[in-house]
Formats: C-alpha cells, structure tokens, sequence
C-alpha cells in the first residue's frame, strides 16, 4: 500500500505527515492562472451554444454532452497546478550536524536462528552484516548524514565503539530501560532520534509504558528494525504458568499451564510436573490444529513442606528450533498449618458425623463444630483454646472471621438473625472465606433461604418454598455424574488418576437430596449433576461460584456417609473421606490472612528490585492504614535485612517496600504489622531469585512491542534492509540541527496519470457524440 | 371261616398300603410346607411364629425378619419414610436363655417405642423415626443405619456371617450400644463373642470424663437400674453376682468409640416401664439421660 502511494505521489506518506504543502511559483503566475480560469469559463459557454444547436441527438447522447467540457476543464486545471508548482516544505536535518544513536540488543535471544537473510542465519548475523556489511551498511549509510553513536543493551545501553564489541550473550534485554539509558547517554546532543535494531524481546518486569513516555516527553523518536521472524517455525513453549503462592500440605495443586507451539498443530505431547527431581504427574496435552497456544490443567498433590520449585517441562521435539523455552518454574509454598473451619449443623445428623470424621485425621483442617440437638441447646466440638467458644452461631464479626470457612448444614433461614446472615454473607464477599452449603431438609429453598441474604450465598437459584407445605419430599436413587468442568476441576479428584476418577463417580452408591435445584444462578458453575426420576431437569449436585473476594459451594445431597457406611464400598476405601477432604481444603484454598505479606513475582532476576506488599487488617478484617509494618528478609547467604513497608495511599491497608535482590537463591520474609505497639500479626512469604531466560519466551519477533515504541514516540518500524527508508525518515525528523527543503510535487505521477485520462475520457465521450 | 385268599388281604398288599399311604401323606406334608426352594433363605410361617415368640434358633434370615416386622403393627413403615434416625436393635443369634432364643428381643417392641417417644421429646432436633426397628445382623441395610442396641447379650452367638457383617459395620462407623446384661458368667460371654469379633481392639473402662456422659446431660454417676421387676418391689437392684454397674467400650485405632457396653444395669427396661407408677423414676430418669447422651455422641463423634 505504501509501495503504491510512494509510485503515484513520489514521496511516502511519512513525508507528505513531516511537511507543509506549498506553491512556489512567483505571483505573476498565479495571476496567469486566474486568467485561465477566467478562459475556462468562457470556453463552457461556447461549448453550451455550440451543443444547443443539434436537434437530432438521442436523449441519452443529450446527457452526455456536458462532459467533453468537465473533462477538458478539470485537464486545465492540472496543468495549472502543475504550472503553480506545488511542493512539499520538510524540515531535513543539517548534514553531519545531528547524532543519531543505533542501539543493538545484545542479548542471548539475538543468536536465535530464524534469519534467513544472514549468511550464519541467526538475527545476531543478520544486524551485523546490515550494519555493517560490504555493501551499504546501514551505519554507512546514517554516517552519510548522521553523527552515529553505536550502543548495545542488554538489562541497561552502553557506549560500543563497534560492532565487534557485539557479544549476544547477555541474560537480558530490557528494552524500554535499555532506551531511556540511550537516551540519557546522549542527552545534550542534537539527537534526530535512536534506531533500536532488536527482535522485540523484552524481559523487563515493569510495564514498558513508563518508559515510553519518558521518551516522548524528552522528543527522542524511535526508530525501530525488527530482527527475526515474527512467527517460529518450529517450536514448543511454555508461555504462562499459574500456580498457587501457597497450599496446604497433602492438597492437590492446580496448575494452569499455557503451552505455545508453532509447526507441531495436532500433535500430542507429555507435560511433565517435577518435584525436586521427581515426576509427580504426567499430562498428555494434543495442540489444536488451528489455533496455536492451549492451556492445560494439570494436578498433582503437594506433600512435602516449605517451599516447592514445581517444574514443568516438555520434551524436545525433533527439528524445534529454540529448547531452552521447554520449560518453566513455580515457586508454591507448602504450608503446614491448620485451617480452621466452622461447622454450623442445625439437626442431629449422620452427615455431619461422618463428614468431620473424614477430615479428622487431616492434620491441616481444624473443623470446630456447632449442632444444635434441641431448641436453643447447642453441642459444641474440637473448640480449643485458639478458637472462641460461643454458644449458637456466633453474633461477632471476630468471632466468625477467624476461621477461614463456614460450613453450614440442615438450619433454616428462620434461626438467624438478619445481622448473623449478612455478617455469613460478608464473610465471604469480604473477609475473602469460603462457605459451604450442605442439603438438608431444613437448607436452601426447603430452609426458607429464599428473600433472605442467605440466597446471596447460594450457587442455585432458590424458590419460594412456604413452611406450609411441610415435611420436603426426598429425592433418591440419585447417580451421580460429572459435568463436563466438573470432569477437570480438583474437587472431584476421588483418584490419583484422572480418568479412573471420572469414571468411579456413576458407580458410587445413589444418594438422596431434599434439594429440587436444578438452575445455576450467573456466574456459577456445576461440578456433578443427577438424574432424578422426580425431577425433569438434571438436579445440581456440586456447584460453587465467587462471592466478592470468597466463594460459596453447594453441596445438595444429605447423605453422602453411604460412601463411607454403604456395604458395598470396602473398609480401605477412602473415598469418602477423599471427597470432604479435598472438598474442605477446596473450601480454604485462597482465603487471606489478616496480615498478608507478597512479593510481586514469585521468581526473579538476580539484582532485580523486589517489592514487597504487605495487607494488613484488623480482627473484623478492616483494613489498618495506621500501622507500623517492618519486613525482615532472610537472604540466600543466612544474612536478615529489615525493610520498612510503608502505607502505599493508593490502598487501604495495603503497605509496600522495596528491596534489591542481589544473591541468587531463596529468600524468606517475614512480615511484622503493630498498631500502636500491639502486635496485629505477622505472616511470612518467599520468593526466589534465578536466571530466569524471561526473554527466551516468546522469543519469536515481538512486532507488537517493536510497533508500540515507534508510534508512542513518533518513530516508525522499518525493516532490516531499509536503511534508505530509515536514513530518509530521520532526516525529516523534527529533531536536530535542521534546515528547509522544498521538494517539488508537480512532477508526481498521479497528475500525468490524471491528465492522460481526462484528455482521453474527453476523446472518447466527442467521439461517442461525433464531435471528434 | 374257611380261609380264602380273595377275601383276605395278602400280606404283600397291606405292604404297598402302607407304602402308599407313607408316600402321599409325605407328597401331601411337603405340599402344605411349600416344597423347598432350591437356594437362598427359607421363609417359613413357623419362622416367624417363632421368631415372634422369641423362639427363633440360629441366624435369622432377613426375609423372615421383615415379615415379623409386619407383625408388629406399627403405623408408619420404616421404609416409606426416611429419617435421620432409627432406634434399631441388633436381632442375633444366641443360646438358649430361659428356656428360648431370642434373648435379643427381651423388651421388644415396648421399650424402643417408649425410649423413642422420650427422646424426640428432648432432642427436638432429631428427625426421628417414632417407633421400634429390628434388623438381624446380616441384613445388608444395617449399613444404612449407623446407631444399633442390644440386650441380654450373655445369651449372643453369633454366626460367621454375622460377626463377619457386623464387625464391617463397626469398622465402617456404626455405633453399637449393648445393655441390659448381668454377672460374670454373661460377662464372659460377651467377652468371649467380642474378641472374635474385634479381636485387636481391647475393651476399657469408660471414665466419668469421657465425652459420652457429658453431650447433652452431664452425668455424674454410673447408675444400677435394675430390672422392672426388682425395681417396682423395692428388691436388690442387682442380678446374678453383678453388684456393681459399668460402663465400657471399644475405641478403634483412631480413638473412635464403637461399642458402648452397659454392664450390670438395665437401661431398657427402665424406657419400657418408664411410665409405670411403681418403677423409681430415678432410674428412668438417668437411663433416658444416658440413652440422649448415647445418640447425640453417636451422631457426632
């Protein structure tokens, strides 16, 4: 398109943005013009008599006869354009007078092998012979009119006298870091702008807008050469992974892992999970044939304590192109710790026995226990002296915010107060703890929930259901059946294996429900679902959906101790106790502490800056913004360094520090939080800092950041062999010792073009109407 | 007379009538038995006969238990109605006691009945089912039925099967409460049939301490209730040479409780008489505050 507008107009459209139009013909000829027009008018009367005459012209030769006079003017009128001289005024830099710096990407990705153009074929190749090859490098070329400063960068840009110096072998290429420091290294002279030769690769952990702007504040356009190609041929990467900072001991961790390929569409390959050495799981991901990325769910339990590096890696691939992007690192602390639940049962029940027994010998949940047995008597279990002891259902914020879940069972909506409800609802939506609802005859809709804040909490939607109507009618003989999120989600893993879980579920014994939900409200997923012969739709049996920063799960059958009592399940068969398990570890995951303390990442480049975030909140989970927060950061070496995190202003409760990682390794923080010398709290966190090879992912060119660099600073993206293009673009850059230039437009093709067809088209219209 | 051999049975021919007879009167009596099916439990009318006089011997087939249980006129069917939970008793096998076998069901149904009318009346909370439920060990449903009684097990002898199904149903979670026994002799019985059913897990003394006298009412003293009998005439609240009431168990590997034995005391007969003028109503008071404590402990822990 360009090529296109460069052939009719002569210049690109780059110039055509930089210029002014102007005429530069002297007055007499703008006179001589206004004369011709004054001709042109004349001739369209005569033309007008002249046709007015003839008589024997059929209507539609009638219709034509204006326009060998609209042709035959607008042809004068180009070339009185033309005669005008027209011209474009650039304001072009003063030979030899301005400085333009070339900065090259130093970094390790430059010795990819995708650049075809090289003589080796690597992009390292491919800058150096564009640079300074044998003939018409494009530092000759800019040398021709530019100062040029030569710079390389890899985490910072430094001054090279040549491109000898040029070693492609550093860890990092921060790009926009990398531009300012270029810039700054030849502030003070009249710079036209910076050339940035580099394959887009950018490992920086801050956003590159800062940078950007910086540069376009100070007036530096970037000039950016796309090295590379901007799609591998040949290559598996894993791009993302999301894991959990923190899980409990014994839990089953779910990765979200993004695998990239290009070239292996449609095959099937084994996603390896390592644990210190040791292969914890296997997971077959198929890439679409289509698309390019897929995202893979993997699991796998997490048993041993403290902090875990979970690698998860791909095998190799005959003829992929780059290796070292095959694999990637979390960093997940395994926590050992009790997780205190609440458990708010209104009936005497086999249910709630058999579910605390399941979970009874986890030593990571702490169930305490609240039944009532008669009106207003209440039976309390495993309170202990950590935990407050009430009576009923607790009527403090303090109290219930303690624990990290709520399980509430058989009680109707009708026992609490409208304050203890909001206050369940609040522990969710605010204090960021999970609630479980259990079936029961007296729960959900069958409860009186509905109208009430405790339907906010349901997953289902709830119906009126009057206490008129008695007694709820039993559902039985309910099978279960995974759903098809349910079939990938950890909750349902009653197995090691996947697929032997998926497929134990229909086979369990039935279960019963008092529960008719069969409608998910917005937002919410279902994990199992039954058939009842009582019901026509399938009736929800597992469902779960985000309530503010917590989440409430429903669970609808009353009597899944069949699975532990039934006389075909065998005594060592754990699936009971598996299901609460996890269902209650499920139930924690993700609830935040009081005081919380993070790093931003959880792996990073040795001598990066690391800052710390640390939450800190009040018994009620109120934030505390008056609060003295110190970290104490363990180093790698053993060595403690204490950092002052301070309130951030930007957040309520939120306190921040930063910290210069130097040694490699892991780090342990350890967050103290006082309020007027009380102590609130402390909460530790790691992270740990590596040679990461950020910038090996992703590692086809990034147009998409070579592109943003340019526009946001007022340069323009060429390729490698355009150095004319790029010498002609800086020299028209607004910056530098500058000097005017008129070009003349007059002798652009597209007026001989324009002229030809209308002296042609006036040719062809007289002869139609036999005036020719 | 002159002999004549026409008019005069032969001897072979009142042979062959008497076969004859033997043989249909056999064809007949096995007719009337409804000939015996070639496999599973017999049901028979006699069976439940007996099994309601309490002269049941041996393992009682399940069929045959749920025709008994049709006998007992109860207005709801366990079965149609679900509930949270019901008061069943064990029905075992035994030896003879007092002349009969079905020392299992001594203060059947009365006693259940009665218990349960006072206890949904103090735990109001229990979705209960109001009246008595009986299942032989064998039973499969058992499973669905974590809580189960027993009396007079000094008479228990439990078959393989039996002690096979319900050491299952133990390990698994069931809670199984035994009353109403006396003396050395039924003590060694029970001891006896507990170790070959849970052999590796040893029988202790329940302290006052312990959870299961303090759910819902807190008990302070192990109580001798005696039997109706003894207790409406003011007699020795003993039997036999158990002068002294105890309250045992059996913990599993984990410290679950799984049995509760009540030695030397009759909790049930002081449900069933429990509205009789002459009978302490100190003893019916405590054997209900035991048995509200037995079922809230055994739906909670």
């Amino acid at each position: 398109m360009v090529g296109l507008f460069e052939f009719l107009f002569k210049y690109r459209p780059a110039l055509f943005e930089e210029g002014r139009f102007t005429f530069v013909s002297p007055g007499w000829m703008q006179v001589a013009a206004l004369l011709a027009g004054g001709l042109l008018v004349v001739a369209a009367f005569t033309y007008r008599r002249m046709g007015s005459g003839a008589s024997d012209r059929t209507a539609a030769a009638e219709r034509l006869r204006w326009l060998p006079p609209v042709f035959r003017s607008l042809a004068i009128a180009v070339i009185v354009f033309c005669l005008l001289q027209p011209a474009l005024v650039l304001s072009t830099v003063v030979p030899q007078e301005t400085f333009v710096g070339v900065v090259v990407d130093d970094s390790r990705s430059m010795a990819m092998p995708d650049e075809a153009s090289a003589a080796d074929g690597t992009r390292a190749g491919a800058v150096l012979e564009a640079l300074s090859g044998e003939s018409g490098s494009m530092l000759d070329r800019l040398a021709e009119r530019f100062q040029v400063r030569l710079l390389a960068f890899g985490r910072s840009a430094e001054r090279i006298e040549s491109t000898e110096q040029l070693r492609f072998a550093r860890a990092d290429s921060r790009i926009g870091e990398a531009l300012v420091a270029a810039k700054d290294e030849l502030a003070g002279l009249p710079l036209s702008g910076l050339v940035v030769l580099s394959d887009g690769a950018d490992s920086a952990p801050a956003e590159l807008g800062d940078a950007l702007l910086t540069l376009k504040a100070a007036g530096t356009p970037v000039y950016t050469v796309g090295v590379g190609r901007p799609r591998l041929r040949k290559d598996i990467e894993v791009s993302r992974v999301v894991a959990p900072r923190r899980v409990l001991e014994g839990s089953t961790v779910e990765v979200e892992v993004t695998l990239s390929q290009a070239g292996f569409g449609g095959r099937t390959v084994d996603l390896e999970v390592e644990d210190d050495g040791r292969i914890v799981n296997v997971e077959q991901v198929t890439f679409p044939r289509g698309g390019t990325a897929v995202t893979a769910r993997v699991m796998f339990a997490a048993n041993d304590e403290g902090a875990r590096e979970f690698r998860f890696q791909v095998a190799g691939q005959p003829g992929e192109e780059l290796l070292l992007n095959n694999e990637r690192t979390a960093l997940v602390e395994v926590l050992k710790r009790r997780e205190k639940i609440f458990f708010f049962e209104g009936e005497p029940r086999d249910e709630s026995k058999f579910l605390r027994r399941a979970v009874s010998q986890d030593e990571n949940l702490h169930v305490v226990s609240m039944t009532r047995q008669a009106a207003n008597k209440f039976y309390g279990m495993n309170f202990d002296e950590d935990t407050r002891r009430f009576e009923g259902f607790p009527t403090r914020r303090e109290e219930l915010f303690e624990y990290s879940g709520v399980i509430l069972g058989s009680m109707e909506a009708s026992f609490f107060a409208h304050d203890q409800m909001r206050m369940l609802v609040d522990f969710a939506a605010q204090r960021g703890g999970g609630v479980l609802l259990l079936g029961g005859r007296r729960a959900f809709s069958e409860g009186g929930f509905s109208g009430t804040p405790l339907a906010e909490l349901s997953p289902v939607v709830l119906y009126d259901r009057p206490a008129e109507q008695g007694r709820p009618e039993l559902l039985t003989d309910l099978r279960l059946e995974l759903t098809p999120q349910g079939r990938a989600h950890p909750a349902t893993l009653l197995r090691d294996d996947r697929e032997e879980a998926n497929e134990l579920w229909p086979t369990l014994p039935p279960l019963s429900a008092y529960q008719r939900a069969t409608e998910l409200k917005a937002g919410a997923t279902s994990l199992l679902q039954a058939e009842s012969p009582m019901v026509s739709d399938p009736m929800i049996v597992l469902a779960h959906h985000r309530i503010g920063r917590g989440r409430a799960i429903a669970f609808t059958p009353h009597d899944s101790w069949h699975w532990q009592m039934s006389a075909e399940i065998p005594l060592e068969d754990q699936t009971h106790e598996r299901l609460w398990r996890q269902m209650l570890r499920w139930l924690v995951s993700y609830v935040p502490d009081r005081i919380e303390i993070e790093a931003d990442r959880d792996r990073f480049e040795p001598g990066s800056t690391v800052t710390l975030r640390a939450t800190v909140r009040d018994e009620a989970f109120q934030e505390v913004n008056r609060a003295q927060v110190v970290a104490a950061i363990e180093q790698p070496s053993g060595e403690e360094v204490e950092v002052p995190l301070d309130w951030s202003v930007e957040r309520d409760g939120e306190f921040v520090g930063t910290f210069t990682a130097g040694e490699s390794g892991l780090y342990r923080v350890e967050v103290d939080a006082r309020s007027e010398g009380e102590l609130l709290g402390v909460a530790t966190s790691r992270f740990a800092v590596d040679e990461l090879n950020e910038e090996l992912f992703g590692a086809a060119r990034r147009d998409s950041v070579l592109k943003r660099i340019a526009s946001e600073t007022g340069g323009r993206q060429v390729e490698l062999g355009q150095a004319d293009r790029l010498v002609e673009d800086l020299s028209v850059s607004s910056e530098g010792t500058l000097v005017r230039e008129a070009r003349d437009l007059w002798d652009m093709p597209i007026l001989f073009l324009m002229l030809i067809a209308l002296l042609g088209g006036e040719w062809a219209v007289r002869r139609r109407l036999g005036m020719a | 007379m002159r002999y004549d051999p026409a008019t005069v049975p032969s001897r072979r021919t009142a042979f062959l009538v008497l076969v004859a007879a033997l043989l249909s009167g056999g064809v007949a009596a096995l007719v009337a038995r409804g000939a015996a099916p070639a496999a599973g439990p017999q049901i028979r009318a006699s069976d439940d006969r007996r099994v309601l006089r309490g002269r049941h011997r041996g393992p009682l087939p399940p069929q045959a238990m749920r025709t008994f249980e049709r006998y007992l006129s109860r207005p709801v069917d366990p079965y149609e109605v679900q509930r949270e939970f019901y008061f069943t008793r064990l029905a075992y096998s035994g030896h003879m006691y007092r002349g009969f076998a079905g020392s299992w069901s001594i203060d059947y149904p009365k006693a259940d009945r009665q218990f349960m009318i006072g206890l949904k009346r103090l735990l109001d909370q229990l979705d209960a089912y109001d009246y008595d439920h009986a299942l032989p060990a064998t039973d499969p449903d058992l499973f669905r039925f974590p809580f189960l009684y027993s009396v007079e097990v000094g008479y228990m002898a439990l078959s393989p099967a039996e002690r096979e199904s319900l050491r299952r149903y133990l390990l698994a979670g069931g809670f199984w409460v035994i009353d109403d026994f006396w003396g050395s002799w039924e003590w060694a019985n029970l001891e006896r049939e507990l170790s070959l059913l849970l052999p590796e897990y040893p029988i202790v003394e329940l302290p006052l301490d312990h959870p299961i006298f303090h759910c819902f009412y807190d008990v302070e003293e192990i109580l001798q209730v005696p039997n109706v009998g003894q207790g409406r005439y003011g007699g020795p609240t003993w039997e036999q040479d158990g002068f002294t009431p105890h309250v045992r168990g059996i913990f599993d590997e984990d410290g679950r409780l799984m049995v509760v034995i009540n030695w030397n005391t009759d909790l049930g007969d002081a449900w069933e008489w429990a509205e009789d003028e002459w009978y302490p109503v100190r003893f019916s008071h405590y054997a209900y505050q035991m048995g509200v404590n037995f079922v809230v402990y055994a739906m909670s822990h």
